[in-house]
């Protein structure tokens, strides 16, 4: 029992994880709060949704068309919204993408109809038994799918030069655009990269959730809570504050009674920021 | 090789500057000089592209530069050393350094630049592993001049380099901006420190309430006693 549910932990905790580490990487670079987060899941998922639909291709195969349309509406949606209220006042800057949220829940709501939608047929599905454990293939897709994305994630960030640049940004921009980094271009990209972890998340997603245009918006709590939790910022952080979230969600959920899983996290929220309002790892 | 004529800026629509004009001639150490708020660091902002200009000229090699965003001042040649240094402070000093080099596509020149600075500071080598954030003001000040040199620059732009630095570091410091000077590379130093950056520059300009009050070869403003007393606190 305990190991079944440590295994379905895992799987929530991938994804808040994936939620979280979109969240502290923009938040990291150009100190916006990324309320979409949850909202650019959801529109992952849609675009999987019809990819398969109309082209009969599983989510495992749309995956790498999913991150890059959804990298490019990153960058459309930076130079369309997001790069205009960098250069307005704060409260504009914090609101802008809750907004952003609440015109993409309604707007796919208008376009495809608030009905849940899942996807019929995959090319992994049913149970591994493996003793201790009875693990479902689909939820498995989804934690390799999450650890890939954080493995090239850090790649990313650490070994190539446009990655190296991003990181110099957030921790200071005038230098960076002393020694020559364009930082514009670097926030677009951050911004880009954050819709496509979102991307990858979604669509794997669609393996194992129903979804309909609010799904997004139940995530977002215990994305955010993951990022305070890791402290704000930082990415290994946000990984592991997902990986807790997923824990307790699942364990007050299983041991408890699922109505306390938001008094868990409320509770655990407030502790963090009375104690450790820098998170867990945060110096 | 760089000229700044009657230049005026400040932040949002008040101008902090109203009027500085200075000239450097390749090869010189200028020095500009004057108290604290006088304007020095607004108009250093405004010449390497961190905030526009509201009036004025900025030329490098017959060039304006207004206009020009900051990344690409340091790839025509002008490589700035900010106040406050401005490392990346959580990444390594090598990391910081391979990102003073960002405009630079030869990898063997890159190679080549690194060598040279491990040169001139051998601290930079033996701590090159070491997140730049927990280093000594000394070493960071070390560190900000290495990654200002990496892009290769022929006009070397430093903000109040001993600010911030244990006076026995200073003369080092100091010393180091010298030895930069002599292997080719002007310099322009913004200083509050007027007595021992005239022992060692060439050219002077003395700022005060934002506009240039006076200039003057180094020996003669060492000389005036009166512009001693009114501009630079000594005497």
């Amino acid at each position: 029992m305990f190991a079944q549910v440590l295994y379905e932990g895992l799987t929530m905790g991938t994804i808040y994880a994936l939620l979280a580490m979109g969240i502290a990487l923009v938040w990291g670079v150009m100190n916006i709060l990324s309320f979409s987060q949850g909202e650019f899941m959801m529109v992952a998922m849609y675009i999987t949704f019809f990819i398969n639909k109309f082209m009969n291709w599983d989510p495992l195969m749309a995956m790498p068309v999913v991150i890059i349309v959804m990298f490019l509406l990153g960058l459309l949606i930076y130079n369309l919204i997001i790069a205009r209220a960098l250069r307005g006042p704060i409260l504009g800057q914090r609101l802008i993408t809750f907004a952003l949220s609440l015109v993409l829940v309604n707007g796919v709501t208008l376009l495809v109809g608030g009905q849940t939608k899942s996807i019929p047929h995959l090319l992994f599905s049913g149970d591994m038994n493996l003793g201790f454990i009875t693990a479902s293939k689909q939820k498995l897709v989804l934690i390799i799918t999450s650890l890939a994305v954080t493995g090239l994630l850090f790649f990313f960030m650490n070994w190539t030069k446009i990655g190296k640049a991003i990181r110099a940004t957030s921790q200071d921009k005038e230098a960076a655009g002393l020694v020559g980094i364009n930082t514009q271009v670097a926030y677009m990209v951050t911004f880009g990269l954050c819709a496509a972890i979102a991307g990858a998340g979604g669509c794997a997603m669609t393996y194992y959730y129903y979804f309909m245009p609010s799904i997004g918006t139940n995530f977002m709590i215990f994305g955010f809570i993951a990022v305070c939790l890791g402290g704000f910022g930082s990415i290994g952080g946000a990984f592991i504050g997902g990986l807790i979230m997923g824990m307790i969600d699942v364990f007050t959920g299983t041991y408890l009674s699922v109505a306390f899983k938001y008094l868990a996290v409320s509770v655990i929220f407030m502790l963090i920021v009375s104690f450790r309002p820098k998170g867990l790892f945060g110096r | 090789m760089l000229v700044v004529k009657d230049l005026v800026s400040g932040y949002s629509e008040t101008p902090v500057i109203h009027g500085i004009s200075f000239k450097v001639e390749k090869g010189q150490i200028v020095a500009i000089l004057g108290s604290n708020g006088a304007g020095k660091t607004t108009m250093l902002k405004t010449v390497t592209g961190v905030l526009p200009a509201m009036s004025g000229s900025i030329t490098y090699k017959g060039e304006s530069l207004i206009g020009v965003p900051s990344y690409k001042i340091v790839a025509k040649g002008i490589s700035m050393v900010p106040e406050g240094r401005h490392l990346f402070p959580k990444m390594s000093i090598y990391d910081n350094l391979k990102m003073g080099a960002y405009s630079i596509k030869d990898k063997e020149l890159i190679k080549k630049t690194l060598n040279t600075i491990y040169e001139i500071f051998p601290i930079l080598e033996e701590r090159k592993n070491q997140l730049a954030g927990t280093m000594s003001g000394g070493e960071q000040q070390m560190a900000a001049i290495g990654r200002a040199l990496m892009s290769n620059p022929e006009l070397l732009i430093l903000d109040e380099p001993s600010l911030g630095i244990m006076p026995k570091l200073v003369d080092e410091i100091f010393e180091f901006i010298k030895k930069i000077n002599k292997m080719g590379v002007t310099i322009v130093i913004i200083e509050q420190n007027a007595e021992k950056t005239l022992s060692f520059s060439d050219y002077a300009y003395v700022i005060a309430n934002g506009e240039t009050a006076i200039e003057g070869t180094a020996k003669e403003l060492m000389n005036n006693e009166e512009v001693q007393k009114a501009y630079l606190g000594m005497g």
